[in-house]
């Protein structure tokens, strides 16, 4: 009786909570207001969808970070980043894997293809562009978000190998696993894919930035020209006819590489790069002074001159500028150029150190070493050594430099910013940076510009008939050349003898581009593409820096090591990437 | 009135045998079991009663006693065996009471002879007539502490023949003057006596005895007895928590059964441990529900002197009411309310001294020099040149010029030798039936370790001072309505220096002996190029910053009886307010920094300016703070029927939390949750127990309809001991109880930066951008940041089984549980997403799965020896192990590298197999990246592929939190002298060795320290395999040796005598009287005093890396404890 009471109350009581709970307290736990930013309204706006569009461009990889971004220079012969701290030497010692991973930038990249595909879905139906800029403007919002995603996909490739393309439209985040299984396209099939994307976004961007506040944005040059790179590269050695990968194919059995080789495949690289020179848009940077030395800096150092054609303005050159700067000056005194480097540059008289008279690595001509003594203009646009007069940073007034140990610049004890190759990098290093004072000279850093269109244009036309395009190859070798201020090939004052043979020419062109395009990442994914890294890859060297006078200083010694094995053809994919996309194979050797 | 007074012994007996369940018919006397005296007469169980021959058979053997008396006469007369236990006098006179109760009294003949005579009342005619002429008539019910009636209390006007005792609903009548006491008692209670003033009707609550049957434990929303209770928890001894340390949770670890805790800093205002109820069996957040009277709040800044009770619950049957916040265990503490009486005040001070527990130690600058140089040439083998001059090595053992070639130990040039702290606490407790009151006053006061220069002109040094107050309050309104105020809070303030702490350490690993001296001989600041700081300079040199912190905490609670409608019912509503506010002030600024370069042909220093500082102090300043409103209303019913027990308990209750200053817009909106929960329990018999609970509620962080779960567990209970067949056992095992529950509860604390998993979220994306030709437009960039999904609370299934057992005339006790856990529907972020799909972040989902088990228990024994001796020990002890069974992820190429199957927080790394030998081993082992020679570190290759990567990465350790962790204490005290001592300890844990300064020479030459067991390597003279370090390199990162592998996972557990303490009690003495005082104590207590551990590098508690943390502190105090009447 007494225990039905009791549950007669409780249930009374319970029926009174519930109701509490149901009615007016169910407001009580309602607490996200509603008008927060939500993806929807960031495409109805002009402003966010334009800082949408920002987000999508800051997947465009900069160049200036060598040491933890970038190891196209650092994993090459031609740049020793002195510590051992950054992953660079974990590279160069061969210690890393698919877990173990530094630079590795698959994931990052494919967030930004993933955005851009976002972009390009949503962004159609903005009122408040349509309104302000109309339809037009909103083509080439797309046509830009299409350019990055080929960009993002084209840095894959040249990285990690065939991709994994994924279209237009993106999976949904709560997708089952399976719905996310896409295998690998072959290369030549992601070759396809990023150039014909590249041509539909060319045929919307404008030529050329129509207003001072547009630089830096997409053109229609910058996607040609890219187009080029990548159809130039598809055309090497590597990707043209090797054999090497023969098994290389998905878990299906599709091959991934061709082992075919198709010269026509030079004809379109070829016609990619000329098509870009033909837009008339573009010409060689050179110095009002007519300084070669000065000529050849200014085309990263002077912001958005003629011969950029594509750039990412906001970057970290100016502490690749710190890093690369002598200590005297305030910098880290840490970019090595490297021996290998400095022999790389031609002489005065436009010919390489091993087929010069003027080349000496005996004495020394106003206290510099013989060795540095009628080198070409690019290589003191490049290159810092012993004893060099320089000004910058914070040297206020010109000073030699001192490479000697325990010399201002040398090693000393105590210190690890010392460069263990006896050299700097000069190159795009700006004197204006002065990290003493807190001075920051902030430029564009150049992805794309002329002078290797006109490199790859010539490189591939002379692997498609060296013959019947002599001359085309030497308009534009020689135009690089009269730039750099050395003797053209069969033209000019001092002219050198025309290369007789395609594989004559084939070295010229690439020595040239080595030279030419030095430190501007592109060594990495040539010795790659040429199947030269085998040769390549070998311990550099440098002077001796432990040497306290000359006679102990200037001794060729070597270095750091560089690895190499064939697997480092291409990066691997992460592991924790074939651990989840179970159609993915991992690239040869790894 | 003589016919009540007939009856009384039987009432007593009954109510006593039956502990508080209620007999029907008096027929059932027969249930009074036989002798429970022993020939020897010792007596079995403390809490039952006895006859009254057996009491004169016990006192004969105990003290010689012999008494004259009428066997029939006393034949119903039963005496509570604890009785026996007190002291000759109150032996005395609580028989007398008894006896009176009986219509007999007690005549002393000679100091052991006692006779014993029908009652005549000798009470002398009160020489004030005047009351006696005021009698009145006093009703009154009488509850224990429950508020469950009570039937058969003994209620007696001292001094007169007037006795009664409460009926079946706890009520009774006496007629008493104004100015007689009244007096309360009852088997298992506390007596308690009432001085009569106007007041008329009573409504009174009996204390228990504390060890009784009738002892009344917290538990979730209320009280229940203890032997009733079927939840698994435990309790600590208030007293143990009063230790000289500023963070309660720093004492706790090792005290109970169940609860695991690290402290990994020492840092005044800074050192609070971690601790886990049963382990840690999430993912996500692991922490334990907190409830300080009631309301979730946060301990650490508790002063123990305030605290009544501090348990913890830990299975589903405890929990299950707390719902959706209840799945991490709950810690329920009580602060001290007031007790009736006269004022008694309470004052204790004790100072200590402070030393660090152990310092890592560096080697010396020469010795620095020549490793380094010893690395450099085993790197380097061709190079003629080494790293450091033999005349500079030289020039540094001189210490000719410190300038230039400085050697020093930063250890020694950073810290004081001993810090102070304090602690005083003033407490009044005291009150009448209708008002009670507790009043505290507490201070702390720490002095940390650093050094201070002398010449600054600001206090940098380190410091953490706190007031605490706490007041409770407990009105009766009527006889029927009570009203329960409380208010308590904290000021605390820290002085800190103007470079942070952790920094100043990291700074101390990073600066080798011979960079730079503390200071130039000019006064300058040393600052290397790269831009490394003297920790010197950083410490004195960088200003001061300073901390504010306040809390006010206060709740109010209304509690109605409904006897009136129907017997046992009462309602209760609860309010509280708590606000917390801090902030912090940096005065800071960066001095000139100077490197030398050398001496000119002076001799005069020549420096180079590295930094131009601020030099004058800048300020800068960050607030913190919160809010949070509690209501909580109830409806309790608690009642018995014969041998029936029954209770319910309904309760609705909300909380609303707001971030007062939180930082961006998820973080601002107020964190909510709102819910019922329920409670019935039944017991027959004591014997059978039967429990249910459920908490309904939900949480602001779910989408609307997935807020509110249902979470409900059962529990049974079977007291075994009270079962008739047990009765011969019983004499050995004198109490067994066994218990088992079940059921669910959840967590919604499943993320602390993502909360609302239903919503998505736009964020900054990866990064902005600029266009422009002279970068004038900048872009912030902008991305979805979070994906919506529809997610849950994470639900935890809990099985706990235990067994309590008393044996050894109850003195020893032995409490032990197995439990189990399955964590399902853990909040994770999806990890089996190709990284080509390309989300900005994997989306969560409640996806994780763990299971926990384990082992805790308790053991504790206590007995007294002769007259004087107490002796108790005890002992806990809590082992789980959690075990990933889904963690969202892909699996792993290789069965090794499974984290499924494996323990939750397993380590992974390569399996050591020793150094290499010789040139020749390490041809014939796998391939190692890196230079690799003689005195590296050798690996197993698990998949057999030639070489080592990260695809031999196995478990290696257990782990940075201890599976095992026990404490184990004594106390022995004779007459006013007291000693303890308590040991805690972990096992099942390691610790993992990396980071710079630990690593030789890792990033740069300027930079890293050597801890001094870099001695103990291998060299090419000293090719030995038991060494700390391996062949040292110049770097370090040159190959595969400092790689994460179980050659850097030592043997984490440790023993440490945690308190040492010894007390003297001072003897009453006369001018006790003068000064008003009822006691006096001096006492002393060593903290952390001694550590029992294979690890020597550091303070092994402080964990993972390179000991770079503020070490723990151990103190010595004395102090005094001073009780005022």
């Amino acid at each position: 009786m007494i225990i039905m009471q009791f549950r007669n109350i409780s249930t009374y009581t319970a029926v009174v909570f519930l109701i509490l709970l149901s009615s007016g307290c169910k407001k009580f736990l309602d607490q996200v207001p509603d008008d927060r930013v939500t993806i929807e309204e960031v495409f109805q706006k002009k402003q966010a969808s334009e800082e949408y569009l920002a987000n999508v461009y800051s997947h465009i990889r900069e160049q200036g970070n060598q040491w933890t971004v970038n190891p196209f220079s650092g994993n090459t012969d031609e740049l020793d980043v002195t510590w051992a701290k950054y992953s660079t030497y974990q590279l160069n010692i061969g210690s890393w894997n698919p877990t173990s991973l530094p630079f590795d930038i698959w994931g990052e990249q494919y967030k930004g293809i993933r955005s851009a595909t976002y972009f390009i879905n949503h962004i159609d139906g903005n009122e408040e562009i349509l309104r302000l800029n109309g339809q037009q403007r909103i083509d080439q919002y797309k046509a830009e978000a299409r350019f990055v995603r080929a960009y993002c996909y084209f840095a894959l490739l040249r990285q990690y190998g065939p991709i994994v393309i994924l279209g237009n439209e993106e999976l949904a985040p709560d997708a089952p696993t399976a719905d996310f299984q896409i295998p690998r396209s072959s290369y030549d099939e992601s070759v396809e894919y990023i150039a014909g994307q590249l041509d539909s976004a060319a045929a919307v961007l404008p030529t050329s930035p129509a207003e001072d506040r547009d630089y830096g944005r997409a053109t229609k040059g910058a996607a040609l020209a890219l187009k080029a790179r990548i159809l130039l590269y598809a055309a090497s050695p590597a990707f043209n006819g090797n054999a090497d990968y023969a098994n290389f194919k998905n878990q299906d059995g599709k091959s991934l590489i061709s082992g075919a080789y198709d010269t026509e495949k030079w004809k379109r690289a070829a016609d990619a790069n000329k098509a870009v020179i033909d837009l008339n848009l573009y010409a060689l940077y050179k110095h009002a002074s007519g300084d070669p030395v000065e000529s050849y800096r200014g085309i990263l150092l002077d912001a958005y001159n003629g011969e950029n054609i594509f750039s990412r303005r906001n970057n970290n050159l100016t502490d690749w500028d710190v890093h690369s700067m002598p200590r005297a000056a305030g910098g880290w005194c840490g970019m090595g150029a490297t021996q290998e480097m400095v022999d790389a540059y031609f002489m005065k008289d436009g010919l390489p150190i091993t087929e010069s008279s003027l080349y000496s690595e005996n004495g020394f001509t106003d206290d510099i070493y013989n060795m540095y003594v009628n080198r070409e203009p690019r290589f003191y646009a490049s290159v810092n050594y012993h004893n060099r007069m320089i000004q910058g940073g914070n040297i206020i007034t010109a000073r030699r430099l001192n490479f000697f140990n325990g010399g201002t610049d040398g090693r000393y004890e105590g210190t690890e910013d010392y460069s263990k190759t006896g050299y700097l990098v000069w190159k795009n290093v700006s004197p204006n940076t002065n990290r003493i004072t807190g001075q920051w000279y902030n430029r564009p850093n150049v992805l794309i510009r002329l002078g290797e269109i006109y490199l790859n244009y010539a490189e591939a036309l002379n692997e498609y008939d060296y013959n019947s395009n002599q001359t085309e190859i030497l308009k534009y070798i020689n135009l690089i050349r009269e730039r750099a201020g050395i003797p053209q090939y069969g033209t000019g004052p001092d002219a050198l003898p025309i290369p007789a043979t395609q594989s004559e020419m084939r070295d010229k062109i690439r020595q040239e581009r080595r030279i030419e395009l030095a430190f501007e990442s592109h060594r990495w994914f040539d010795i790659r593409r040429w199947k030269i890294a085998r040769d390549v890859m070998k311990p550099v060297h440098g002077m001796n820096c432990n040497g306290k006078d000359a006679s102990a200083f200037f001794v060729r010694t070597e270095v750091t090591p560089r690895q190499w094995r064939d697997a480092y053809m291409f990066y691997p994919l992460p592991q924790y990437e074939i651990d989840r996309g179970r159609l993915l194979v991992q690239n040869p050797g790894w | 009135m003589i016919a009540l007074r007939r009856r009384l012994p039987l009432q007593l007996l009954m109510c006593g045998i039956l502990y508080g369940t209620h007999l029907e018919s008096k027929s059932q006397v027969s249930y009074v079991s036989t002798s429970r005296v022993t020939t020897s007469g010792n007596i079995q169980n403390k809490s039952d009663l006895i006859t009254f021959k057996e009491m004169v058979d016990h006192l004969y053997a105990q003290k010689k006693w012999k008494f004259v008396w009428d066997e029939n006469a006393t034949k119903n007369i039963r005496i509570p065996a604890a009785v026996m236990q007190l002291k000759d006098e109150e032996i005395i006179q609580r028989l007398d009471d008894i006896l009176r109760a009986g219509g007999l009294q007690i005549n002393k003949v000679t100091v052991t002879q006692y006779a014993i005579v029908p009652f005549k009342n000798k009470a002398k005619p009160k020489s004030h007539p005047v009351l006696m002429q005021e009698e009145i008539k006093i009703t009154g019910t009488i509850r224990d502490a429950l508020g469950s009636p009570l039937h058969g209390v003994s209620v007696l006007i001292v001094g007169t023949n007037r006795a009664t005792t409460t009926n079946e609903k706890g009520e009774f009548e006496i007629i008493a003057n104004k100015g007689e006491v009244m007096e309360l008692s009852f088997v298992g209670y506390i007596t308690q006596t009432i001085t009569i003033k106007d007041r008329i009707e009573f409504d009174i609550a009996m204390e228990p005895a504390t060890g009784g049957l009738n002892e009344v434990v917290v538990v979730g929303y209320g009280k229940q007895k203890k032997i009733s209770q079927i939840g698994a928890q435990s309790t600590v001894k208030v007293d143990e928590l009063k230790q000289p340390v500023a963070n309660l949770s720093n004492v706790l670890a090792g005290r109970l059964a169940g609860l695991v805790g690290v402290q990994r800093s020492g840092e005044p205002g800074y050192d609070n441990a971690s601790i886990w109820i049963r382990g840690i069996s999430t993912f996500t957040n692991s922490n334990p529900l907190v409830l300080v009277d009631g309301v979730e709040r946060s301990f650490n800044n508790i002063d123990p002197e305030d605290i009544e009770s501090f348990s913890i619950l830990k299975d589903a049957s405890a929990t299950a009411v707390y719902g959706v916040r209840g799945a991490n265990g709950v810690i329920l503490i009580q602060t001290k309310k007031g007790k009736t009486g006269k004022p008694k005040v309470n004052l204790q001070y004790n100072q200590g001294f402070t030393a660090f527990t152990k310092m890592p130690s560096f080697v010396d600058g020469p010795t620095y020099m020549e490793l380094a140089n010893e690395a450099y040439k085993s790197s380097n083998p061709a190079s003629t040149t080494p790293l450091y001059s033999e005349e500079r090595i030289q020039a540094t053992k001189d210490g000719s010029d410190p300038d230039l070639y400085p050697n020093t130990n930063w250890m020694k040039e950073m810290f004081n030798k001993t810090g102070e702290n304090r602690r005083a606490n003033a407490n009044i407790t005291g009150g009448s039936e209708n008002a009670k009151y507790y009043l505290s006053v507490g201070y702390y006061d720490e002095k940390g370790l650093f050094k201070v220069d002398e010449l600054a002109k600001y206090n940098s040094s380190i410091r953490y001072k706190r007031f605490n107050f706490t007041s409770n309050l407990n009105l009766n309104i009527t006889n029927t309505t009570k009203l329960d105020f409380g208010a308590s809070g904290y000021i605390a303030s820290g002085n800190y220096p103007g470079t942070g702490t952790g920094s100043i350490w990291d700074n101390i690993f990073l600066m080798t002996p011979v960079a730079m001296p503390p200071q130039y001989s000019n006064g300058y600041a040393p600052v290397a190029r790269s831009g490394l700081t003297s920790p010197y300079v950083l410490l004195t040199q960088t200003g001061y910053a300073t901390e504010y912190r306040n809390q006010l905490w206060s709740n109010i609670r209304l509690t109605q009886s409904l006897d009136f409608w129907l017997k046992g019912l009462s309602a209760t509503a609860m309010y509280s307010f708590d606000a917390f506010n801090q902030h912090n002030i940096g005065r800071r600024k960066t001095v000139d920094g100077y490197a030398v370069l050398g001496r000119d042909s002076n001799g005069e220093l020549q420096f180079e300016q590295t930094r131009v500082g601020t030099n004058y102090l800048d300020f800068s300043k960050g607030f913190d703070g919160d809010r949070q409103f509690y209501t909580e209303a109830s409806i309790n019913y608690v009642n018995s029927f014969g041998k029936h027990d029954v209770s319910g308990m309904i309760l609705y209750n909300q909380t609303d939390f707001v971030n007062a200053r939180a930082s961006d817009f998820i973080s601002s909106i107020p964190f909510r949750n709102q819910g019922i929960a329920g409670r019935a329990t039944y017991g027959f018999d004591t014997r059978y127990l039967l429990e249910a609970n459920f908490g309904f509620n939900g949480a602001e962080n779910f989408a609307p309809d997935k807020r509110y779960g249902f979470f409900p567990s059962f529990g049974l209970g079977w007291v075994v001991s009270n079962e008739k067949f047990f009765a011969d056992i019983s004499k050995v095992i004198t109490f067994l109880k066994v218990r088992g529950s079940y059921g669910k509860v959840g967590n919604n604390k499943i993320s602390d930066s993502y909360r609302f998993g239903y919503i998505a979220q736009v964020g900054g994306g990866n990064d902005g951008y600029s266009f422009g030709r002279n970068n004038e437009v900048w872009y912030n960039g902008r991305d979805i940041s979070e994906y919506a999904v529809d997610v849950s609370w994470e639900e935890a299934a809990k099985t706990n089984i235990g067994l309590e057992l008393k044996t050894l005339n109850n003195d020893l006790s032995i409490v032990v549980d197995y439990f189990q856990e399955d964590r399902t529907g853990i909040f994770l972020r999806r990890s089996n997403v190709p990284l080509y799909v390309g989300l900005r972040s994997n989306p969560y989902g409640n996806l994780g799965v763990i299971h926990n088990r384990g082992v805790d228990g308790t053991v504790e024994y206590s007995t007294s020896l002769g007259k004087n001796w107490v002796i108790s020990a005890r002992t806990n002890f809590t082992w789980n192990r959690a075990v990933i069974i889904d963690d969202a992820n892909a699996a792993w190429p290789y069965p090794w590298q499974q984290r499924i199957g494996r323990k939750l927080n397993q380590r992974f790394g390569l399996i050591a197999l020793g150094l290499f030998e010789d040139e020749k081993d390490i041809e014939n082992s796998p391939y190692q990246t890196g230079i690799v020679k003689p005195g590296d570190i050798k690996f197993k290759d698990l998949n057999g592929d030639g070489k080592i990567d990260s695809y031999d990465e196995a478990p290696i350790g257990y782990g940075a939190v201890p599976e095992l962790v026990y404490g184990a204490g004594f106390n022995i005290s004779w007459k006013g002298f007291a000693f303890g001592a308590f040991f805690k300890g972990v096992g099942n844990v390691d610790v993992r060795l990396n980071g710079e300064g630990f690593q030789p020479f890792q990033l740069a030459g300027d930079r890293g320290n050597l801890l001094q067991e870099v001695t103990n390597r291998w060299t090419p003279d000293n090719p030995s395999q038991n060494v700390i370090y391996p062949r040292l390199t110049y770097p370090s990162n040159e190959n595969m040796n400092y790689n994460n592998s179980s050659w850097w996972i030592k043997n984490g557990s440790f023993i440490r005598l945690q308190t040492l303490e010894a007390s003297y009690s001072l003897p009453k003495a006369k001018w006790f009287d003068k000064g008003g005082l009822s006691g006096l104590r001096i006492y002393f207590i060593g903290y952390n005093v001694a550590t029992f551990s294979k690890f020597k590098m550091w303070d092994v508690e402080l964990g993972d890396g390179k000991g770079a943390q503020y070490p723990l502190l151990k103190s010595f105090n004395l102090g005094v404890e001073l009780r005022f009447k």
